[in-house]
């Protein structure tokens, strides 16, 4: 399925883009992630944090997507103070 | 209430004569007071908050002078709280500042935060935020996260069973407790400020701005709008485990 992917922070540093599409062979944000980090391994490390989310609302990793969904990828809160 | 003082700020549509009298009506507490809670602090009182509670048992050191704004060298060695209360005393003397030594646990959260109507986060431990959270969540009070890392920080404005919590997000959470957390000196009061203007909206009854993160570096500000996960244990399923 087709999901379009909107980045935050580093990411689109790293990306260089605001917004990318994948083609997903599966059903969860955990797929989308997958296909996210192989095209970018520079996010490897993050990979187990980084926050998600589905058509705007915060979510985890076995959240189910659906053609068209948008997923929302940020890099992990900020924790420092 | 002398309405001299504020009179450049009133004139803030947005804030107003209304505003300002309920700014004068609120309890604050801050807990932590190094980068962002010394500087929400100071913030808060100069834009006449009604009272504020500084909650913190460290002693200010040489490495906390680059990110702060009112500690001086000859403060070294001394209760950051009890700095804060004598200097923001001196700097509004309608607004009850209060310095409380005094590390927070689980056994006092709750007495601490009775009266708040706001909690502000000053920490620089997820240990304790997640505390914060769950007596904000259990309590029904609004608490504003903010965290700082490098160039970047981030502010999230959490209101109990209406907003995301911070247990919503915790799998996004890296909790760096080895080492000390890099931070440029110039960003905490930046995103202290953050803070203090998103707990003005609340207190204003406006809609907060979800998560907002900003690069100094880069000057890149952003914006994400989150709503809650209902099947939070957290917020969804009112389960507190810490406290």
């Amino acid at each position: 399925m087709k999901i379009k992917v909107r980045l935050f922070g580093r990411y689109r540093d790293i990306t260089g883009k605001k917004e990318l599409e994948f083609i997903v062979n599966g059903d969860t944000i955990w797929h989308v992630v997958d296909v996210f980090v192989k095209q970018y391994p520079a996010i490897e490390k993050d990979k187990k944090f980084i926050m998600v989310s589905k058509n705007n609302t915060y979510t985890t990793f076995d959240e189910k997507i659906a053609d068209g969904d948008t997923v929302t990828i940020s890099p992990p809160v900020v924790s420092g103070g | 209430m002398n309405l001299n003082r504020y009179r450049r700020q009133i004139l803030v549509k947005r804030l107003g004569e209304k505003g300002q009298h309920i700014l004068s009506e609120k309890h604050v507490v801050v807990i932590g007071c190094g980068g962002l809670g010394s500087n929400s602090a100071n913030i808060l009182v100069r834009t006449g908050i009604g009272s504020i509670d500084i909650v913190d048992d460290d002693s200010l050191d040489l490495t906390n002078l680059h990110r702060t704004s009112l500690f001086n060298e000859e403060d070294i060695g001394k209760p950051k709280c009890q700095i804060l209360e004598e200097k923001l005393q001196q700097v509004n003397s309608e607004v009850t500042v209060r310095g409380i030594k005094k590390r927070i646990t689980k056994e006092n959260i709750e007495s601490a935060v009775k009266h708040a109507d706001i909690i502000l986060d000053g920490t620089d431990n997820m240990e304790t935020r997640f505390l914060i959270n769950e007596v904000a969540v259990k309590s029904n009070i609004p608490w504003i996260y903010a965290g700082v890392h490098t160039t970047v920080g981030m502010v999230i404005g959490i209101v109990p069973r209406q907003t995301p919590c911070l247990k919503c997000m915790s799998h996004s959470i890296v909790d760096n407790k080895t080492g000390e957390i890099p931070v440029l000196g110039n960003l905490p009061v930046i995103i202290a400020s953050i803070q203090c203007t998103e707990a003005m909206k609340m207190f204003l009854g406006k809609q907060l701005s979800g998560m907002i993160m900003y690069d100094i570096w880069k000057q890149r500000f952003e914006q994400i709008d989150i709503k809650r996960n209902p099947e939070c244990i957290c917020c969804g399923k009112e389960q507190f485990e810490l406290l």
